[in-house]
C-alpha cells in the first residue's frame, strides 16, 4: 500500500519540480517563455512513446525496440508514398506496421518466456537494420505540404498539433490505465504475475497488448517525426528508447513493475524535454546534456529507492520492497 | 536424475561444445563455398576484430552471472581509449598513461557497483544513466576530436606479436579468458558470484557478503573494459568519440549466445568467447560475400533470438524430464 502511495505522490512531486524548472529557465533565458509551446515540437514523439512504455514497464516488461520501430515505420511510410500511395494512407499503414512489430515482440516474450530486455534488444537490431536497408541508407523527402502540418502545424495559431495529439493520447492512456479492466490488469500483473494468472487474468494477452500499444505509438511517432523533419531516414529513431525510458522513470514509473502513473510519465518527459530545450538556449552542448540526463536518471531512481526504504521503515512491515519483487520474478522463472 | 551422466556426456551436452560445433560447421561451409575465406590471415583478422568485444563481454558475463546487467561497458571502454590516447599525446610516460587508463575504468565500474550494490538501485537504470554520463565525458575529453598520431611507445604495445603472428589483443584475450575461468571456477570469490546469481537469499543466509560480491562484479567489468580500451587504441593507433558505441549490446549478445543466463547464476567465460567468435565469423562472412554492412545488426539480432529461444526451449525440455 505504502509503496504505491509513494509512487502516486511522486507524480505530484514531478509536477512541482517541472513548474520550478519553468520558473528558473524562463528567468535565466528571457526568450524561453515566448517559445514555450513551439519548443514542445522537438520532443513530443518521445512523450507519446512514454505513455505506452509506462504500461509496458508497469506490467513488468521493457521495450528497447521502439527507436528502431520509429525508423522502420517511418521508412515504410516514405516508401509507400514514393510508390504512389496517398501519404495519409501510407501513414496509417506505417502505424499499423508499428503495431505488428509490437505484436511480434509480445508474442516472442510470452510464448518463449525469454526476458523482455533480450527479446526487444534483438528485435531492435532487426528492425533498425531493415529500416536502413530499405531506405538504401538515404533519406526520403518531398512529402506534400498538408502532411507536414501534422508535425509543424498550429491549431488556432498557437497550439502545436503535436502537443494536442500528445495531450489527447495522454488522457486516453490515463483512462485506459485507471478506469478500464485492461489497465487494472496491467497493474495487477506488474504487482504479481502468478497471483493474477491464478485469478483468471489472461496474462499473455494483456502483456502482448502492452507491446502492441508500444509498437503503435512508436509507429505514430515515426509518422510524426517524418512530418516534422519533412523526411524519413533509416536511423531517425536511433537511441530514442533510452530517452523514453528515462522520462518514464523520472516520472516515477517503478522499473520493477507494478507502480506508475501516466501523469508522472508525461511530466517526466516534459521535465527532461524542457530542460534540454533550456540548455540549448544556454548553448550547452548535447554531450554535456547527456551527462546531465544520466545524472538526473540516477538521482530520480535513488530518491525513489530511499523513499521506499523510509516508507518501509515507518511501517515496520519487514518486507523487502523492490527486492521482494525481484525474488518473485526469479521464482516464476525457475 | 537417476544416474549421473559421465563427464564425457556432460561436456558433449554443454553449450560450449554446441557452439564449437556450430562454429566448425560454419567454417566448413565457408571452406566449401570459398576456400580463400579460411586463409590464416583472414581467420586471425576475424579473431582480432572480435577480441575487443570479447574482452568487454567477459566482464559483462561476470555481471550477468550475478543477475545484473551493465549497459555502460561500451562507454567505459570508449572513455578509456580517449583517456589513453589524449594522455599519450600530451607526452605523459607510458606507465602513467596506462595507470590512469586503468583507474578510469575501475572508477567507472566502482561507481556502478556502489550505486547498484550499496544503494540497491536497479542495474539497468544505473548503467543506462552512467552510459550517457561516460559517453558524454568522452566528448568532453577531446571536445569531439579524434585521437590519432599516437606516440611510438603506445603503438609498440599494440603492435606486439606473440610468435610473430598472434596480435596483442588476442594474446590479452586468451590471458583474460584463462584468468577469469580460473577465478570463476576455482576461487572462493568466484564461486560466490555464482551463488549470488543463483539465489541471493540463500547466498546471504550462508554468510556471503552480497553487497561486496555484486560491487566486485561491476568493478571487474570496469577493469575488463579498461583493458579492452587500452589495447584497442594501442592496436588501432586511433580512437574516436564514438568508439565503444553500442558495444554493450554486442557484449550482451556474445554473453547470451554463449549461454549466460540473464536471470543469473549461469554462464562461463569460454561460452562468451565462443559467442563472440560466432558473431565475428557471421559478420566476417557477410563482409566476405559483399553483403552490405547494414545487414550486420539484423543478422546479429536473429542470432541472439535463435540462441535465447533455443536455450529456453531446451531448458523447458530438461525440466520436464526431471
Amino acid at each position: 500500500m505504502k509503496r504505491s502511495k509513494f509512487f502516486a505522490n511522486w507524480s505530484y512531486g514531478i509536477i512541482a519540480v517541472f513548474l520550478l524548472e519553468m520558473v528558473i529557465l524562463s528567468s535565466v533565458t528571457p526568450k524561453f517563455l515566448s517559445n514555450l509551446l513551439p519548443m514542445t515540437e522537438n520532443f513530443m514523439p518521445i512523450g507519446i512513446m512514454a505513455l505506452s512504455m509506462t504500461l509496458v514497464i508497469i506490467a513488468g516488461g521493457i521495450d528497447l525496440s521502439i527507436g528502431s520501430v520509429v525508423s522502420f515505420s517511418g521508412v515504410i511510410m516514405g516508401l509507400l508514398w514514393q510508390h504512389g500511395m496517398n501519404i495519409w494512407v501510407a501513414g496509417l499503414l506505417a502505424v499499423l506496421i508499428g503495431g505488428l512489430a509490437g505484436f511480434i515482440n509480445g508474442q516472442i516474450i510470452v510464448r518463449t518466456g525469454i526476458q523482455p530486455l533480450i527479446a526487444t534488444l534483438a528485435t531492435q537490431f532487426i528492425w533498425g537494420s531493415l529500416a536502413v536497408v530499405l531506405s538504401n541508407q538515404g533519406s526520403i523527402y518531398g512529402f506534400p505540404g498538408s502532411f507536414l502540418l501534422l508535425g509543424t502545424g498550429f491549431l488556432y495559431g498557437y497550439l502545436p498539433v503535436q502537443l494536442v495529439i500528445f495531450v489527447v493520447l495522454a488522457l486516453l492512456f490515463a483512462y485506459l490505465l485507471n478506469k478500464t479492466v485492461f489497465g487494472r490488469q496491467v497493474l495487477f500483473i506488474g504487482n504479481s504475475e502468478s497471483v493474477s494468472a491464478y485469478s483468471g487474468v489472461n496474462v499473455n494477452r494483456v502483456k502482448t497488448w502492452t507491446y502492441v500499444l508500444s509498437g503503435l505509438t512508436a509507429g505514430l511517432s515515426g509518422v510524426i517525426m517524418g512530418s516534422f523533419f519533412a523526411s524519413v531516414r533509416g536511423d531517425m529513431g536511433q537511441g530514442l528508447e533510452l530517452t523514453v525510458i528515462t522520462g518514464c522513470l523520472v516520472g516515477g514509473v517503478n522499473v520493477f513493475g507494478g507502480a506508475g502513473t501516466i501523469v508522472g510519465a508525461a511530466f517526466g518527459v516534459l521535465l527532461l524535454g524542457m530542460l534540454s530545450q533550456g540548455l540549448n538556449f544556454m548553448n550547452v552542448s548535447s554531450q554535456v546534456q547527456a551527462i546531465i540526463t544520466g545524472v538526473i536518471l540516477i538521482l530520480a531512481v535513488a530518491i525513489q529507492q530511499l523513499g521506499t526504504i523510509f516508507a518501509r521503515r515507518r511501517k515496520m512491515t519487514g518486507g523487502e520492497g523492490a527486492g521482494k519483487l525481484r525474488g518473485e520474478r526469479r521464482a516464476r522463472v525457475e | 536424475m537417476k544416474n549421473e551422466p559421465s563427464l564425457f556426456w556432460k561436456i558433449m551436452q554443454s553449450r560450449e561444445s554446441f557452439l564449437l560445433g556450430l562454429i566448425l560447421l560454419l567454417l566448413l561451409i565457408m571452406l566449401v563455398v570459398s576456400p580463400s575465406f579460411l586463409g590464416p590471415g583472414n581467420l586471425m583478422n576475424i579473431l582480432t576484430n572480435c577480441a575487443t568485444v570479447a574482452i568487454v563481454a567477459l566482464g559483462e558475463t561476470i555481471v550477468i552471472i550475478t543477475k545484473g546487467i551493465d549497459l555502460s561497458v561500451g562507454a567505459t571502454m570508449g572513455m578509456v581509449t580517449l583517456f589513453t590516447g589524449s594522455l599519450a599525446l600530451n607526452g605523459f610516460p607510458l606507465a602513467v598513461v596506462i595507470l590512469v587508463a586503468f583507474l578510469a575504468g575501475i572508477v567507472a565500474g566502482a561507481l556502478n557497483g556502489v550505486l547498484i550494490s550499496y544503494l540497491k538501485l536497479p542495474p539497468i537504470i544505473v548503467t543506462l544513466g552512467t552510459l550517457s554520463v561516460y559517453s558524454g565525458i568522452m566528448y568532453v575529453i577531446t571536445k569531439g576530436n579524434w585521437v590519432t598520431n599516437l606516440p611510438a611507445g603506445l603503438l609498440q604495445l599494440g603492435n606486439f606479436r606473440l610468435f610473430g603472428f598472434v596480435p596483442a589483443p588476442v594474446v590479452v584475450l586468451v590471458v583474460l579468458l584463462l584468468v577469469s575461468t580460473l577465478f570463476l571456477q576455482f576461487s572462493i570469490p568466484g564461486r560466490h558470484i555464482y551463488a549470488v546469481g543463483n539465489n541471493e537469499a540463500s547466498a546471504r543466509l550462508s554468510g556471503i557478503n552480497i553487497k561486496r560480491v555484486i560491487f566486485s562484479a561491476y568493478l571487474i567489468a570496469g577493469f575488463f573494459s579498461a583493458v579492452a580500451g587500452i589495447f584497442y587504441v594501442a592496436y588501432n593507433g586511433f580512437s574516436t568519440p564514438s568508439t565503444g558505441g553500442n558495444m554493450e549490446l554486442d557484449a550482451i549478445a556474445a554473453a547470451v549466445i554463449g549461454g549466460t543466463n540473464v536471470f543469473g547464476g549461469k554462464g562461463t567465460p569460454l561460452g562468451t568467447l565462443l559467442g563472440a567468435i560466432l558473431l565475428g565469423i557471421v559478420t566476417g562472412a557477410l563482409v566476405f560475400f559483399h553483403i552490405p554492412a547494414v545487414w550486420n545488426l539484423a543478422v546479429e539480432g536473429i542470432v541472439i533470438l535463435a540462441a535465447v529461444i533455443s536455450d529456453a526451449a531446451l531448458y523447458r525440455m530438461q525440466t520436464r524430464r526431471i
